[in-house]
Formats: structure tokens, sequence, C-alpha cells
């Protein structure tokens, strides 16, 4: 409902919605309150930088997804 | 791909060196030992070797793989924190798919210890339980290389000495660097000592030595050599 308010209700403006919300979400649940789970992602050679990247990447995925809709 | 070559690491906080051209191997099969006192850097070393804590100069070298960064160091070096590090929410079957190379997942899930944890999610089991969860993932990774630091922290006496035995079976195929708090555990664990202190590294010859460098007391000393005293 939120996110409807911010950014309308349309299906794109979900994508859209997602694209931000899910950096904010990565953002508050590892780099601020479980820092030390980045270990796990490390041991598989994932880095910050790739992470990050990949969640960027998703969100654009799924905006051009729920676009096509 | 059989030694773990560590040279030239040097690193400063505040103009304060605490690493200072710390020079270092470990071949495979055998369990490098590394102590110190609280803050003395050890922590920190087993970071840059890593490659997730920047330092002003290094050298890694695995065989003939040279390792500037996390990607490189894939399925050569791993590392077990002082922390808890698996992700919660996720059930723990799950993250040893996730974690594991297919061969080596059935000697995680028919283990004694994890077997009945495997339908529990990360969150609700013990400190101590996770430990030994994330240590075996570790263990049993792809890396040739494996550095743990405070492997024991809040696990049981009894879990403790099964993690022992357990990487004394083990090492034949990897190489491990291993730090402790409690020194005992590591003394009686590693092939090969080195005492960091100051910002270098020198190898521990005799027990009597870690006396001399400030690092054991004396009644430690005879308690270690003779515990019935």
């Amino acid at each position: 409902m939120v996110t409807g308010l911010i950014f309308g209700d349309d299906i794109k403006s979900i994508g859209l919605a997602f694209l931000f919300i899910a950096p904010l979400m990565q953002y508050f649940v590892y780099e601020i309150k479980n820092k030390h789970e980045y270990y796990f992602y490390y041991n598989l050679g994932l880095s910050n930088a790739k992470l990050w990247v990949s969640t960027f990447i998703i969100g654009i995925i799924n905006l051009i997804l729920l676009s096509l809709i | 791909m059989s030694t773990l070559h560590i040279d030239s690491i040097t690193k400063s906080y505040d103009n304060k060196k605490i690493l200072s051209d710390i020079y270092l191997t470990c071949k495979k099969g055998a369990i490098v030992g590394l102590i110190g006192r609280n803050g003395s850097g050890k922590s920190t070393l087993l970071k840059i070797i890593f490659s997730v804590e920047k330092c002003e100069n290094k050298f890694i070298r695995v065989g003939t793989k040279i390792i500037n960064n996390l990607a490189d160091g894939r399925n050569l070096i791993n590392y077990l924190p002082q922390e808890n590090f698996l992700p919660d929410n996720i059930k723990i079957k799950t993250l040893i798919n996730l974690f594991l190379p297919k061969e080596n997942r059935n000697k995680l899930i028919n283990n004694d210890y994890i077997n009945p944890l495997l339908h529990k999610k990360n969150q609700e089991l013990s400190g101590g339980e996770k430990r030994i969860i994330e240590i075996l993932l570790i263990i049993h990774s792809n890396a040739k290389f494996i550095l743990l630091d405070e492997p024991f922290n809040g696990v049981s006496p009894i879990i403790r000495d099964y993690i022992i035995q357990y990487i004394k079976e083990t090492k034949s195929s990897k190489g491990y660097i291993i730090t402790d708090h409690d020194y005992e555990n590591v003394i009686h664990l590693a092939d090969k000592i080195m005492f960091l202190k100051d910002g270098s590294l020198k190898e521990v010859m005799s027990q009597k030595q870690l006396v001399d460098l400030g690092y054991l007391s004396q009644t430690n000393y005879d308690m270690l050599i003779d515990p019935s005293k």
C-alpha cells in the first residue's frame, strides 16, 4: 500500500518500487543488522560489489518483465 | 596448489603498524597455529589472507595462482570468522546444498551432529550447534586452505574435542591456519606454532619459549607441561 502511494498502483510502478526497495532492504538487513552474514557469500567467492550489482540487476530485470505484462 | 605463500603483509591503523612484513607458509596437510595476545592482529591477518581486509602491501599465492581478491581465492581459501555467519531464515539442509559441492553434501547430511538439525532454520539453533555446522561446512568446502578464527567459541568441551579430532582426520587433504584464545587447543592441534607480537611473526620452537615471549605465565606453563600440578 505504501509503495502504491509513493510509486503509483500500476504494475510498472510495482517493478519500480522493487528496484528501490530491494537495495534498501539489503542495506538494512545486511549492512546494518547482519553484517557478519556477508561471510557466507564471501566464502562462495562473492564480494560486496558483486552482491550489490546483482541486487540492482535483479531489480531492473523485474522492472522490464513487469513492464512487458 | 599444495602451498599457501603469504609474504610482505603490512597493515597500519592510524599510523600504528599492526602487521609488519609478515611472512608465513602453510602446506597442504599442515596445521599452522597462530597465537598472540588480544588485539595483536591475528584476525586482521586472517582477513587479509582471505582478501576481505585492505592493507598497504600483500603477496598471497596458492601454488602458482596469485590471490589479489576474493574471486581469485574462490575454491582455494575459505575463512571461518569469529561470529556466526550463516544466514537466518534458511533451513540447514538448504544451506548445505548452497555451500557445498554435490560430492561432499552427504558427509554433512549423514553426520550424527548435523542430521537432527537438517530441517531446522539457522535462527532456531543454539550458538554451539551453529558453530559445529559452520566448521564442518568450511572444512568440506572445495577450498584447499582453511582459515579458522577462534573456531571453538561457544562450543562445549565434547564438541571441541570432536572438532579437533575431525580436523586431524581431514587434514591430509587441506592446509589449516587456526587461531584460538585458548592456546591449549592450538598447541595440541598445530604442527607449527607462530606467535604474533608487535606486528611481527615468530615461529615458536618450544612451549617454554611462550613464557619468554610473555604469552604464558610460568604457572600456566607448569600446568601445561604437568596438568597434575
